[in-house]
C-alpha cells in the first residue's frame, strides 16, 4: 500500500517538468560585436565578432569570429590601423605608442554589418607599489589541492579607480583561475567581486588582499594534455570605468538570472555592441 | 482632478440634505438557513411592487423603508429556494427569514435571475460556498481563490504562485479580510491551496470595482472572506481524509439559538508520506496547516463574535553533505489573525457595527547546519507585516429612498521586510537588518445609496484617507466614489468611479514566486501609490436559465515602485530599498469582461471572458518607455461546469485557456572572447510572453445530505487532465559547449541559448471523503 500512495503522490504532486523550449524572439539583426583593449605595455586589441539570434541551432564561435574588417585607432587623430593577426584579433603593430592619461577610440568597417565606432576611453594611471607574495595555508581546498593564499598590496590612487586582478599558471594558452573566495570578512559592500574591485574602500591608501585557491601546479590544456608548472603570472589592472561597468553587468546577469529584471550589459560603442576599454596592468611572476 | 473631487463632496453633502425629510414604514430583519440557522450573507431582497430591493449585509441583516403595507418580497439565493412572501411593516421586532437549502432536492430549478441589489454594485462577485460546488475541487478541496480566478477581471499567476491579480493590478493591490482581519500572501503550497479552510468559509464577496467607501487602503480589489458562525440547532463534525491534506469541521450550539463555536483545523500530510520514500542524501519536505475558530453569540438584536486564524507553511530543503554533516534549508510564512466583532440593530433604521482586529504575517528562511558535533545556524532572515485595525460602522435607512453608511477606521501597521542574522562559530552579526516601519492610518467616511428615479439609483461616498509614516510625515488624500445603476427594460447599464490609495508597496522578485516578495511601506519620500478606475457595465437576464453581463474598465495608476533592472530584492539590502527602486511611476491598465453564466435543473456553469491591457512606465527603467506588466494577460478565458448525473453524482470540469505573462528575454547573443563567455543583450523589459496557459481539470462528486443534517461526500479527479506543461519558472541562459555540426570533424566551441521551462503540477490526480459524524 505504501508502495501505491508514493507512487500516486510522485506522478501527481511531484511530477513538475523541465523544458527548453525555443523562443523566437524580434532579432534586430546581426551586428558587429567589438571588445577590445587598449593599454601601455600590451597595445590595442580588438576582437571582432557578429552577434546571433538567441534562438535556433547553436553557432560555432569560429564562423562568428571576423577576418575581413578594417580596424583602425584614433588618439586626438588618426593613429593607425590595426593588423588582423588570428581569429578576428585586430592587434597594434609594435611601436605603436599607447599612454597612460591619453584617450583612445576605434572605428571599424565591415563590408556587411557597416560601421562601429566605440567611444574614446582613457588609460588609467600606473600602478604605484605593488608586492604579491604567495603560500599555502596547509588546508585542503575543496577540490583536493593544497590551499594556496596569494596576497598582493598597492597603492590606490586618489579618486575612484577601478582594478582587475588574474592569476594563471605562466605558460602561453593557460587559462585564468577564477574563482578566489577573498576571505572571511564581506567585500561586497566594498564593491570587491571575483575578479575585479572598485577602491570604495581603499580609497587612496595602501590595501592589502589575500586570494584563496587551490594549486597543486598541474594544468590541463584544452588538447586534453596535462603539463607541470611551478610559475603563476598574478596581474593587477588598472581599468577604465567602462570595463568595470561591462564586467559589473555580467556578474549581475549571472548572479540575478531567474530572481532580478535584468540589465542591459553597457555598450560604448556606436552602431554595434561590446565595449572599447582601457587598462594599465602590472604583472608579477610568483614562483612556488 | 481636485474640481471633480469637490463636486463629489459637494454632491454627497447636498443630498445629505436635501433627503433628511423623506420618511415612510420601516422593515428590518434577518435571513438564516432554515436547518442551521446560518445568517445568509448578500442575499437578494427584491420589492416586486417598488421595483427596488437590497441584499443582506455580513450578518444576514437588511432594512427597506416603503410607503407599501403589506409589502411583497422575493427572496433569492444561489443554492437556495427562492421565497415568495408578504410580510406587514411597522413592526418592532426584526423579521426573521428562512431560506432552505435546495442540495438533494433535484427537482428544485435553481433560479439565475440577478434582480436586484447583486446587480447594481459594478464590479462586485459574490461567490457563496454552494457555488463553489460548482468547481472541480483541486486535491479535493473546494477552493475559493482559484474559484475566483474563474470569473472576469481576475486571474492566478503562474501554476506555484499563490498571487491573484485583478484587472491588470499587482497581488499587493487586493485587500484580502478574514471576519474582518487582514492576510496577505494567502496560500498554501506553493498557492495550489488558498489558506482557507473551505468548510468554514460562509461567504465570499469580492470587488474590484466601485468600492464602496468603507473599504480603502488598497487599489485592485477588496475580498471579503466570512466565517460560519456555527449551527444554532445541533452539533455537527465533518471529516475529510484526502491524500494530500485532511481537514476537520465542528460547530454547533454552546446555548441553543443564541450562543455557537466552529472550529477548522487542516494539514498537510504529504510530508509524513514524502519521507515514506525515505530521507537518503536529500530530501525535500513541506508541511502546512491552518486552524480556525469562532464563538458567536446572537440575540434578536445584537450579534458579538470572535474569531481567530492562524495558517503556517514549512518547506525544507535538506542535503546530506558527508555521513556526519548535513544542512537544511527551511521557509516559513503564516498569518495569525483575530477579530472582535460587535453588531447592534440599534432602533428601527440604524444598524451598528463595532470591529477590532489584529494581523501579523511572517515570512523566516534559515539555515541549519548539523554535525555529529553541533547544530549551528549561520543564516537566519525574517520580515513581518503587523497591524491592529479598529472601525466603528453605521448603516441608516433615511427613507425608502435614501441609505446613509458612515463609519471611521484606524489602524498601526509595523512592517519589516526582512532582517537577515549571519553567525559564524561563536561570532554573529546581523546584516541588511531594516528598521521596523509604521504607518499610522485614519479614514472616516459616508456613502448614500439613493434611488433617483424608479429605474436610476446612485451612490456617492467619500473616504478622507490620512496616513503618517515615520519621521512624522503626513500624507492625506481625499477618495470619492460614485456609481449609477439605470434599469432599462430587460438590461442594467452601469457606471462607476473611484480613487483609491495604498500605504503599501510590494517589491517583487519577477522571476521566483515562492513566498519571495517583500513588503514595504509608504515612507519619507515615498508616497503611497494610487489609482482612479473608471468602469462601465450592462447585464441581461437573457432568459430564465441565461445571463449576461458585460464591463470595461480603465485604471490610471499614480506613484509605482519596481525594482530597478538588475535588482535583487532577495539578496540587496533593504534599508534604502526606493534608492534601488523606480519610483513615481505612473500606469494604464483597460479591459473588456464578459461572462455568460447558466442554470438549468442539471447542467450548470459559465463561461468567462476577459481582455485586458496593463502597462506601467518609470523614468529609472526601460529608458522611460512603457512596458507591460508581468501578469499582463491579453486574453483570458474559463469555462466551468456542473452536470447533474443522478441525484447524487455529479460531474465537474473547468477549463482554461489564457496568455502566457510577460518576460524579459535577450534579442541577441554575442561571445567575449576576452573573457571568453557568452552575453546575452537585453533591450526592454518583459518583452516576451511565456506560451500559452491551459488545462483542464474534471472531478466526480457523490454527494448526500440526510435529513438528520449529516451529510457525506467522496470526490474523485484529475488537475491538469492532459498534463500541459505550464510554465512556472521561464530562465533565458547563454550556453556555450563543445558542439560538432555537419561538416566539422571535431567538436567546436559554439553558442547557443538555452530557455528552460519549469512546469509545476503537471497530471494532479486527487481524492477525498467526507462524512459528518
Amino acid at each position: 500500500m505504501k508502495n501505491y500512495i508514493l507512487l500516486f503522490l510522485l506522478i501527481g504532486v511531484s511530477y513538475s517538468c523541465r523544458k527548453v523550449v525555443d523562443y523566437e524572439v524580434d532579432f534586430p539583426g546581426e551586428q558587429l560585436v567589438i571588445i577590445g583593449t587598449v593599454s601601455p605595455n600590451s597595445g590595442a586589441k580588438v576582437y571582432l565578432t557578429r552577434s546571433i539570434a538567441p534562438y535556433g541551432d547553436y553557432q560555432v564561435i569560429e564562423e562568428l569570429m571576423i577576418t575581413d574588417a578594417e580596424v583602425f585607432i584614433y588618439g586626438d587623430s588618426l593613429i593607425g590601423a590595426l593588423e588582423h593577426s588570428r581569429g578576428g584579433l585586430y592587434s597594434s603593430p609594435p611601436g605603436m605608442p599607447f599612454r597612460a592619461g591619453e584617450s583612445y577610440y576605434v572605428e571599424v568597417v565591415h563590408a556587411e554589418l557597416g560601421m562601429a565606432t566605440s567611444a574614446a576611453v582613457k588609460v588609467p594611471e600606473d600602478i604605484q607599489q605593488l608586492d604579491a607574495d604567495l603560500d599555502f595555508t596547509g588546508k585542503l581546498w575543496p577540490s583536493n589541492e593544497p590551499e594556496a593564499r596569494l596576497s598582493f598590496s598597492f597603492q590606490d590612487r586618489p579618486g575612484e579607480n577601478y582594478y582587475t586582478y588574474l592569476v594563471r599558471p605562466n605558460f602561453p594558452g593557460s587559462s585564468f583561475f577564477s574563482v578566489f573566495p577573498v576571505g572571511e570578512k564581506n567585500f561586497e559592500s566594498c564593491g570587491i567581486n571575483n575578479t575585479y574591485m572598485l577602491d570604495t574602500c581603499l580609497d587612496g591608501d595602501v590595501f592589502e588582499l589575500a586570494l584563496h585557491f587551490g594549486l597543486d601546479g598541474r594544468a590541463r590544456l584544452a588538447s586534453g594534455e596535462e603539463r607541470i608548472y611551478n610559475q603563476l603570472r598574478f596581474e593587477l589592472a588598472s581599468v577604465s570605468p567602462e570595463y568595470y561597468q561591462f564586467l559589473t553587468d555580467k556578474q549581475s546577469l549571472e548572479s540575478g538570472l531567474g530572481v532580478a529584471d535584468p540589465k542591459p550589459t553597457f555598450t560604448n560603442i556606436n552602431g554595434g555592441l561590446g565595449v572599447f576599454m582601457a587598462w594599465n596592468e602590472s604583472v608579477r611572476i610568483l614562483r612556488f | 482632478m481636485l474640481t471633480f473631487t469637490r463636486s463629489i463632496l459637494l454632491i454627497t453633502l447636498f443630498l445629505s440634505s436635501v433627503w433628511v425629510a423623506l420618511h415612510g414604514q420601516n422593515l428590518s430583519g434577518y435571513v438564516k438557513d432554515q436547518a442551521s440557522g446560518e445568517s445568509l450573507v448578500g442575499v437578494n431582497i427584491f420589492l416586486p411592487g417598488q421595483q427596488t430591493g437590497t441584499t443582506t449585509n455580513s450578518f444576514g441583516y437588511f432594512q427597506i423603508t416603503t410607503e407599501e403595507n403589506p409589502i411583497h418580497l422575493q427572496l433569492s439565493y444561489v443554492g437556495y429556494q427562492s421565497l415568495d412572501t408578504i410580510v406587514s411593516t411597522g413592526r418592532d421586532a426584526p423579521l426573521h427569514l428562512q431560506l432552505q437549502s435546495a442540495i438533494d432536492l433535484p427537482e428544485v430549478e435553481v433560479n439565475a435571475t440577478i434582480n436586484t441589489g447583486e446587480s447594481r454594485q459594478l464590479g462586485r462577485t459574490h461567490i457563496p460556498m454552494e457555488q463553489l460546488n460548482k468547481v472541480p475541487p483541486l486535491l479535493g478541496t473546494p477552493d475559493p481563490f482559484k474559484a475566483l480566478a474563474l470569473t472576469p477581471g481576475i486571474s492566478n499567476g503562474s501554476d506555484g504562485t499563490a498571487d491573484v491579480y485583478v484587472r491588470g493590478g499587482t497581488p499587493d493591490q487586493n485587500l484580502i479580510l478574514y471576519d474582518g482581519a487582514k492576510v496577505y500572501n494567502a496560500n498554501h503550497l506553493f498557492g495550489l491551496l488558498s489558506p482557507f479552510n473551505p468548510d468554514i468559509i460562509k461567504d465570499i464577496q469580492v470587488y474590484k470595482g466601485a468600492f464602496p467607501a468603507r473599504y480603502g487602503g488598497r487599489l485592485s480589489s477588496v475580498i471579503d472572506v466570512t466565517g460560519k458562525e456555527g449551527n444554532k440547532q445541533k452539533t455537527l463534525r465533518k471529516l475529510t481524509i484526502g491524500l494530500v491534506n485532511s481537514r476537520l469541521m465542528l460547530e454547533g450550539p454552546i446555548v441553543k439559538n443564541k450562543l455557537s463555536y466552529t472550529f477548522g483545523a487542516r494539514s498537510a500530510h504529504l510530508a509524513a508520506l514524502l519521507l515514506l520514500g525515505g530521507k537518503g542524501d536529500g530530501y525535500q519536505n513541506y508541511y502546512f496547516y491552518d486552524l480556525n475558530g469562532k464563538l458567536n453569540y446572537k440575540t434578536d438584536k445584537s450579534n458579538l463574535s470572535f474569531s481567530a486564524y492562524s495558517s503556517w507553511d514549512n518547506w525544507v530543503i535538506a542535503e546530506q553533505w558527508t555521513r556526519e554533516q548535513q544542512s537544511k534549508l527551511k521557509s516559513s510564512w503564516g498569518n495569525r489573525t483575530a477579530s472582535l466583532r460587535f453588531a447592534r440593530v440599534a432602533g428601527k433604521r440604524l444598524f451598528l457595527q463595532g470591529l477590532l482586529t489584529y494581523n501579523r504575517y511572517q515570512q523566516s528562511l534559515s539555515e541549519i547546519l548539523t554535525d555529529t558535533a553541533e547544530t549551528a545556524s549561520p543564516l537566519f532572515s525574517q520580515a513581518f507585516i503587523q497591524e491592529w485595525d479598529a472601525k466603528l460602522d453605521a448603516d441608516y435607512q433615511v427613507s425608502a429612498k435614501w441609505d446613509l453608511n458612515f463609519g471611521l477606521e484606524t489602524g498601526l501597521l509595523r512592517i519589516n521586510p526582512r532582517s537577515v542574522a549571519v553567525s559564524s562559530g561563536i561570532d554573529s552579526t546581523v546584516l541588511g537588518a531594516t528598521t521596523t516601519d509604521r504607518v499610522l492610518r485614519v479614514a472616516p467616511y459616508l456613502e448614500n445609496k439613493i434611488q433617483l428615479s424608479k429605474r436610476l439609483h446612485l451612490t456617492a461616498g467619500l473616504r478622507y484617507a490620512h496616513f503618517r509614516v515615520d519621521a512624522g510625515d503626513r500624507y492625506q488624500y481625499l477618495e470619492p466614489r460614485l456609481s449609477l445603476d439605470l434599469d432599462a427594460g430587460p438590461y442594467h447599464f452601469k457606471a462607476a468611479y473611484a480613487h483609491m490609495h495604498q500605504p503599501l508597496h510590494l517589491l517583487s522578485a519577477n522571476a521566483v514566486g515562492i513566498s519571495n516578495n517583500i513588503w514595504v511601506s509608504a515612507k519619507q519620500g515615498v508616497e503611497p501609490q494610487s489609482v482612479i478606475q473608471y468602469s462601465l457595465g450592462a447585464e441581461r437576464q437573457i432568459n430564465k436559465k441565461i445571463f449576461g453581463s458585460m464591463e470595461i474598465y480603465y485604471k490610471k495608476y499614480r506613484r509605482l515602485v519596481d525594482p530597478l533592472p538588475g535588482v535583487d530584492f532577495l539578496r540587496s539590502d533593504l534599508d534604502q530599498w526606493e534608492v534601488n527602486s523606480g519610483l513615481d511611476g505612473i500606469g494604464r491598465a483597460y479591459g473588456l469582461e464578459m461572462m455568460l453564466r447558466y442554470e438549468g435543473k442539471r447542467l450548470s456553469g459559465w463561461l468567462a471572458y476577459t481582455l485586458s491591457n496593463s502597462e506601467v512606465r518609470f523614468d529609472q527603467i526601460n529608458d522611460g518607455d512603457w512596458y507591460f506588466r508581468k501578469y499582463d494577460r491579453r486574453h483570458d478565458i474559463s469555462l466551468t461546469g456542473a452536470y447533474k448525473l443522478s441525484n447524487h453524482w455529479e460531474f465537474l470540469a473547468t477549463f482554461v485557456l489564457n496568455s502566457g505573462y510577460r518576460l524579459t528575454l535577450p534579442v541577441a547573443l554575442y561571445y567575449d572572447p576576452i573573457s571568453q563567455y557568452p552575453v546575452p543583450v537585453y533591450q526592454g523589459r518583459n518583452n516576451e510572453r511565456t506560451p500559452l496557459y491551459h488545462r483542464l481539470d474534471i472531478a466526480f462528486r457523490r454527494h448526500r445530505v440526510f435529513p438528520s443534517g449529516r451529510e457525506w461526500a467522496f470526490n474523485i479527479g484529475v488537475y491538469n487532465v492532459y498534463a500541459r506543461n505550464n510554465p512556472y519558472y521561464v530562465i533565458a541562459e547563454p550556453d556555450l559547449e563543445y558542439r560538432q555540426p555537419p561538416g566539422y570533424i571535431e567538436p567546436s566551441l559554439a553558442l547557443g541559448k538555452l530557455t528552460t521551462l519549469w512546469s509545476f503540477f503537471r497530471f494532479l490526480p486527487f481524492v477525498n471523503y467526507t462524512f459528518s459524524f
